[in-house]
């Protein structure tokens, strides 16, 4: 199940939100919310959801075990719980990059990723004395397994979300921001990212300079609407339930730097990376060798945890090579230059890293580069004309939305005319969320990119 | 031992064993791809159809030929159905997903196209069959697509 369906939207969401208002005692309301979440990750695959139960249960005794233990037998449990996590994680999904002879075949259930570092975070807070072992069963089931985050994130982490788990009260402001946030991230997902989904596709072919252009440019902004749009309707839904979650996406096309982007894009996925691998690594305070040295592991880790293919790690090295070159060689050129030439350098270079990121093997990456930059490729065709002439205006409203105009204006215009423009915001937020629902109704459904990690 | 730890064992135990069980173990077939094919097709009336060359399949499909071992493409005469078929071998397993994502697309796009004028098209395309056999696999949009990969995996 995902958000952006119609059976979702109009029975699953409201059918839970009415258990969760009319349900005042908190034991039987996270029992509730459990459940349904349960039946939200096990819709169309039963079976994944034994791996969760026993992911729960398994995080349940590690955790406690690791709160009753001092020194030596502590780390052992902490290391057997982090390990067997790890393994399976590999096994689902990086064996055959390893050893691409064996012939196996696994379906990787959704969310793997996402819910593996929900747990190793638990594991680690525990184990680091940040958060204390959770000795209620449901409420560690809640943290790992809710609906809202299980399938695609944010990847919150424990000791965030701990002390929302007893008591997660509904809040009007709370919950109106939720249903705005959500209305947001489904005109993100099923207008915009679906729509751009369609004209990367029919680019995909392209043998000219135009056509590969608008293939890179069409990817990168699908993406962006098509992943913040989901983290928008789970922080959005979060809120509905009372939990506050972080924001996962901070318009990182407006970045000034990599290191700027990378403060903006997949906020949870980094700042996890920064908390559980970089800091205890030693950060930047650390010599100079093994700042360089932690930099290439969380980034190669961060290439890898985005899926086993070589695509994904070159992505993830040249991010790293990247922030290495900013901090060594331009940070200063970068202060003194105008933002509109950090705003192009910044594009260009995610640009290249988006062309990697999509493509299925480093040939083919390095094939849509050089198509980029007119070798092997004709100045233009006539189907990237097509595309051009068909969907400049997408494309330009895509760019235009990637940055802050709306949260600017929709500002501009509550301060201005306070209550008149709050009735014409609703107004149009409802305008907003029919159109999303013609067109998830539509059938221009596109599955969301993320899923697959 | 205290109970924290036999309940930690107790669910590793219960990860591998579900673990073992999610193992599939499609081995390569190795048969030869005009066999396969020639073995497939049995269940479909080819004359209906034409085989598409290398632009067809990177225009329609968005697959490049050269990529694989070998691939067949056939649709429809009739450009009003949205009939077709794909048979492929694959150089290496990595290529399977990357198929099925750009056939999936397929589809989605041709149930957008037909949905709106040919609602039986585009049901043909709902029932569409993609059958991945580690170093084949098929794609079919058929009356009898589930028949048509019976004979499939029969061939391999």
């Amino acid at each position: 199940m995902t958000f952006n369906n119609v059976f979702f939207i109009f029975l699953f969401l409201p059918v839970v939100l009415f258990f969760n208002f009319i349900i005042k005692n908190k034991i039987l309301k996270n029992l509730f919310l459990v459940l349904f979440s349960f039946l939200f990750y096990a819709w169309g695959n039963p079976s994944t959801l034994v791996l969760l139960i026993l992911y729960i249960l398994f995080n349940y005794f590690t955790g406690l075990e690791i709160d009753n233990s001092e020194g030596k037998q502590r780390t052992i449990t902490f290391v057997i719980g982090i390990s067997v996590q790890v393994l399976v994680l590999f096994l689902y999904k990086y064996i055959k990059l390893l050893f691409p002879f064996l012939s196996v075949e696994l379906n990787v259930p959704v969310g793997l990723s996402f819910f593996t570092f929900s747990c190793l975070s638990y594991l680690i807070d525990v184990y680091t004395k940040k958060s204390r072992a959770q000795s209620n069963l449901l409420h560690l089931s809640l943290y790992i397994s809710f609906f809202g985050k299980i399938s695609m994130g944010p990847i919150v982490q424990y000791n965030q979300m701990e002390k929302e788990l007893e008591h997660h009260p509904f809040q009007i402001q709370l919950f109106c921001d939720g249903i705005k946030l959500f209305c947001i991230g489904l005109c993100k997902k099923a207008i915009l990212a679906d729509s751009l989904s369609i004209v990367h596709t029919n680019l995909s072919a392209s043998s000219s300079v135009l056509g590969s252009w608008l293939f890179a440019i069409s990817y990168m902004l699908q993406i962006y609407f098509d992943f913040s749009g989901y983290s928008d309707m789970a922080i959005g839904i979060a809120n509905m339930f009372g939990f506050h979650f972080n924001k996962n996406f901070d318009h990182p096309y407006n970045a000034l730097s990599i290191q700027d982007f990378w403060r903006r894009w997949h906020i949870s996925l980094s700042r996890w990376f920064r908390d559980y691998i970089y800091i205890p690594l030693g950060g930047n305070r650390v010599s100079n060798g093994k700042y360089i040295r932690n930099i290439f592991v969380v980034w190669f880790l961060t290439g890898l945890w985005h899926g086993a293919n070589w695509t994904f790690i070159i992505w993830g090295l040249y991010f790293g090579c990247l922030l290495l070159l900013e901090k060594y060689v331009l940070k200063d050129l970068l202060e003194k230059c105008p933002r509109f030439i950090c705003h192009i350098y910044t594009w260009i270079l995610v640009l290249i890293s988006w062309v990697f990121f999509m493509s299925p093997n480093l040939t083919q990456a390095f094939g849509v580069l050089g198509k980029m930059i007119g070798i092997n490729a004709s100045l233009y065709d006539m189907n990237a004309l097509f595309y051009l002439r068909s969907s400049v205006v997408l494309i330009l409203i895509g760019i235009v939305f990637s940055f802050p105009v709306y949260e600017k204006l929709e500002s501009y215009v509550l301060g201005r005319w306070k209550q008149k423009a709050s009735i014409a915001l609703t107004i149009v937020y409802v305008v907003v969320f029919l159109i999303s629902i013609s067109y998830v109704i539509s059938n221009t459904f596109q599955s969301f990119l993320y899923f697959a990690f | 031992m205290n109970r924290y730890k036999a309940g930690q064992l107790f669910c590793i135990i219960c990860i591998a064993v579900f673990m073992l069980f999610q193992f599939k173990q499609p081995s390569d077939s190795k048969k030869n791809f005009e066999d396969v094919v020639q073995k497939t097709i049995e269940k479909i009336d080819v004359s209906q159809f034409e085989q598409q060359d290398n632009l067809a399949m990177k225009r329609f499909l968005s697959l490049n030929p050269e990529e694989y071992e070998n691939i067949i493409y056939y649709k429809d005469i009739d450009a009003l159905k949205s009939r077709e078929f794909v048979i492929v071998k694959f150089k290496n397993s990595k290529q399977a997903s990357y198929f099925k994502l750009n056939i999936e697309n397929r589809i989605e796009n041709q149930i957008n196209v037909f949905d709106g004028y040919a609602q039986d098209q585009a049901d043909l395309l709902k029932e569409a069959v993609i059958d991945i056999q580690s170093n084949y696999a098929l794609y079919v949009v058929l009356e009898n697509a589930k028949e048509v990969d019976n004979a499939f995996l029969l061939a391999l």
